[in-house]
């Protein structure tokens, strides 16, 4: 097993958990941590409370099985820089927030400084697998 | 080939649904908040009847709690008469004095001034939050609403309202309860204070 293949199987595996233990709970609660952002308030918070645990969960784990891997890698490394400037304008604008949401409220909690440096280590990892060109080996 | 994938992929996608409703079910989660409970005329307004249920889960060291107070205030003077409204406790772990607020909330209510209590925990919150003494001030207020000193200390003293206010904790968070201010309306779920301004004002047009 290539590293490339660790490094996939394992991103693809942190987004599936993170999605996941976002749906075992209401979606009220999800939506509450999105709206502490203040970048999405009302429906859009509401939808993309949601749709995201959703697709986290599904191209999680369509990455950590290999199916259709360049796209699921193309839609989590999407959502990852989504995290990452969402958190990045959190500190410009000197938000206070306790808890990212990024695992819902019950089992793991994060500040966004822990979640920040953890998903652009997730970022550069998403590089590596996105420019290495022998798509089989990952 | 590519259509055994794609079918592969609806596969998956179903075989995650079922695991997402079996997650849930393992949580032990309920859908929605139970109404009958012993104690809720002493905190609640309004005909358990009514078409339109409000249930508030309030932590009284929590500063959006205190934000949406107006807009529950609000929201009932324009629904009245058709609306039930019932606090319930969810002090939160990590605030100090909580615990013991919604214990002095509940020896007044048993007083029939539960009201008054929550209003001036809620609106004054700034005078006792920060100190050690907090119960110094909450005194000052049972004197100000003219409580009955000896059964109010008797309540005081009780070990068994705290492990109820603790019972009504391990029920919210049964119903996937895992902050304040959260609502239930008509069963519906808003958390904070930005979604249940939204929720309120969505259904009160």
């Amino acid at each position: 097993m290539t590293i490339f293949r660790v490094a996939r199987v394992g991103v693809g595996l942190f987004f599936a958990l993170s999605g996941y233990l976002k749906l075992l709970e209401p979606t009220a609660n999800f939506r509450a941590a999105v709206e502490s952002y203040r970048i999405l308030q009302g429906e859009p918070a509401l939808w993309f409370a949601r749709a995201l645990p959703w697709i986290e969960l599904i191209f999680g784990v369509y990455l950590a099985i290999g199916l259709w891997k360049r796209l699921s890698l193309g839609v989590l490394w999407t959502i990852n820089t989504v995290f990452i400037v969402a958190l990045v304008s959190v500190f410009w604008r000197g938000i206070a927030i306790q808890d990212c949401g990024c695992f819902g409220q019950s089992l793991f909690s994060f500040t966004p400084g822990h979640m920040l440096v953890n998903d652009i280590f997730l970022w550069f990892l998403f590089l590596m697998l996105f420019l290495n060109r022998k798509g089989e080996a990952i | 080939m590519n259509q055994n994938r794609l079918l592969f992929a609806v596969l998956i996608i179903l075989v995650l649904i079922a695991a997402v409703n079996v997650g849930r079910r393992l949580a032990g989660r309920n859908p929605y908040p139970v109404f009958e409970k012993k104690d809720a005329a002493l905190r609640s307004q309004g005909s358990p009847e009514a078409p339109i249920k409000l249930i508030e889960y309030i932590d009284y060291q929590c500063d959006h709690c205190a934000q949406v107070l107006p807009l529950i205030d609000e929201y009932i003077a324009k629904r009245h008469p058709n609306i039930y409204f019932e606090v319930r406790y969810y002090p939160l772990r990590g605030n100090r004095h909580s615990l013991r607020a919604a214990h002095y909330a509940d020896c007044a209510a048993r007083q029939g001034k539960f009201w008054m209590v929550h209003r001036l925990l809620l609106e004054r919150q700034a005078e006792w939050m920060g100190r050690d003494d907090a119960e110094t001030v909450f005194q000052e207020y049972m004197n100000q609403i003219r409580v009955e000193p000896e059964p109010f200390s008797a309540c005081l003293a009780d070990e068994t309202v705290e492990k109820n206010i603790l019972a009504e904790r391990q029920e919210a968070a049964e119903l996937g309860v895992t902050s304040t201010p959260t609502i239930f309306l008509n069963g519906v779920m808003a958390v904070g204070e930005e979604s249940i301004r939204h929720l309120l004002e969505k259904t009160s047009s």
